[in-house]
């Protein structure tokens, strides 16, 4: 009678443990491949990013070389440019001075003319003197008359070129201060620019240069970003592979609570199988599920638990792959001496 | 592109893995979800220069297909590396009785990964 009650406890527990074990299975493997699936995604995703952002800092490195080479070349042009307007600026101011002297000379030779002017008068005073003095003298003076008279037309003739250069000097004293205001507005206007051109370069550089400094942060602040990104990548992935090593390890749990049920199984049956109890034999419940389907299922008499455990192995050849050292050493034990590799460690043989 | 590198695992987030970590260093790599597609992939690219290959796979395991990998003479040369969540002493030594040139343990570092195919594969910068 209590072996009896003791079979019928033992069946419940291990149908309630195979259901508790295949629902929290079941619960766990479809969170683990849900997860895994969005994580791959976002992995696959931040990847792209930092694709994209490695090429963003290509693509600026470039755009501050090109910056910096444009930057040499435009500073080599002004630099020509201001020494072009220093030149200008120079040979404006001299032909400013020598337009100044020319007039100064223009001046002097306008005195000249008057002194030549007064001359001339005092020749023709000086002839008109001699024709009196030969009327007086009669035929004795004549001669002196013709003399007086050669003398008057000469003055008329200074008089008349005196006039001209008179006329000259005068039209050349009207065009010098033309040219010398030419040379003023052209001096001034030089400057002007020479100065509002290097006031624009200035401006240029300075933009140019922070632009570059704005650059270089944005550089540094996004290879800073792709470090961390790539870093929480890294992470990410190490955690997918931590996971993805527990999904193993829950498929070994699997494969151990089916031989358990299994060796309880035959426990019971055993048990059952006693003089007393030979009528309540269990039978194995044939319900393989999901990646171990088939597994368990028919009648599998076994004889003891370790028995149970090969049986269970020879069932199920294709994950029972995952145990490899085990099926070698016959379990886990391990070589006296030989320490087993932690995660991250390589090896390379010789 | 790089030297072609196959990769073998079943397990999707692995390759992916290694492929992130080879193909910053331009390696092509070729996927294979478990021993028999890695020798069909073997197969399709004989110019492959190195495998990467989990232990613990469906149809056929790492150990058995690297094995097979070596049976041919033409293979002979081709260095292969394991890559798997296991480190018991004899199974390393099962492998290196079949050829592997190492064994990587699960989770891997990408700069250790990547030190020892560049060593492996004679890549520039190893």
């Amino acid at each position: 009678m209590i072996r009896e009650i003791v079979r019928a406890i033992g069946v419940a527990v291990a149908e309630e443990q195979s259901r508790m074990r295949w629902l929290i299975l079941q619960v766990v493997g479809a969170a683990i491949r849900m997860s895994e699936a969005e994580i791959l995604a976002a992995v696959k995703n931040l990847t792209g990013i930092q694709i994209e952002a490695k090429q963003h800092v290509e693509d600026l490195e470039s755009l501050v070389k090109r910056t910096r080479g444009e930057r040499e070349v435009a500073s080599q042009v002004i630099s020509h440019q201001a020494e072009f307007c220093d030149q200008a600026i120079g040979l404006l101011r001299q032909q400013k001075s020598t337009a100044e002297r020319a007039m100064a000379l223009t001046e002097e030779i306008d005195n000249f003319v008057g002194t030549i002017g007064k001359i001339a008068n005092a020749v023709r005073i000086l002839t008109i003197n001699g024709h009196i003095e030969s009327t007086r003298l009669g035929n004795e003076g004549r001669a002196f008359a013709v003399i007086a008279e050669q003398m008057r037309e000469l003055s008329e003739e200074v008089r008349t070129a005196n006039e001209r250069i008179k006329d000259l000097t005068t039209g050349l004293a009207k065009l010098i201060p033309v040219i010398v205001d030419s040379s003023r507005s052209l001096l001034t206007l030089t400057e002007r620019f020479s100065a509002e051109h290097i006031s624009a370069v200035s401006d240029f550089q300075t933009a140019v240069d922070a632009a570059q400094e704005g650059i270089g942060e944005a550089l540094y602040e996004t290879q800073e970003r792709a470090q961390r990104l790539a870093q929480r990548t890294g992470q990410i992935m190490t955690h997918l592979q931590f996971q993805d090593r527990m999904a193993q390890k829950l498929r070994d749990i699997e494969h151990i609570t089916l031989h358990t049920e299994k060796i309880l199984k035959s426990m019971f049956n055993r048990m059952a199988d006693s003089p007393s109890t030979s009528n309540a034999r269990v039978e194995s419940r044939g319900e393989g599920r999901g990646e171990n389907q088939g597994e368990g299922r028919g009648e599998s008499h076994v004889e003891s638990p370790i028995e149970a455990l090969g049986q269970a192995r020879r069932d199920n050849p294709q994950r029972d792959t995952s145990r490899l050292g085990q099926q070698q050493t016959g379990g886990s034990d391990k070589p006296p001496g030989r320490p087993e590799l932690q995660g991250g460690d390589v090896v390379l043989f010789p | 592109m790089g030297k072609k590198i196959i990769v073998v695992d079943d397990s999707r987030i692995v390759r992916q893995q290694v492929k992130m970590a080879l193909g910053e260093a331009e390696f092509e790599v070729i996927e294979a979800q478990d021993g028999v597609e890695g020798l069909e992939r073997l197969g399709q690219h004989r110019d492959a220069a190195m495998m990467i290959c989990d232990v613990n796979m469906p149809r056929m395991n790492g150990l058995d297909m690297i094995e097979a990998v070596k049976r041919d003479p033409m293979n002979n040369k081709l260095p292969v590396v394991m890559l798997t969540t296991e480190g018991q002493a004899d199974l390393i030594d099962r492998a290196k009785r079949a050829g592997a040139k190492g064994w990587i343990v699960k989770p891997f570092k990408p700069e250790l990964l990547l030190a020892a195919v560049k060593k492996l594969t004679g890549a520039q910068g190893a």
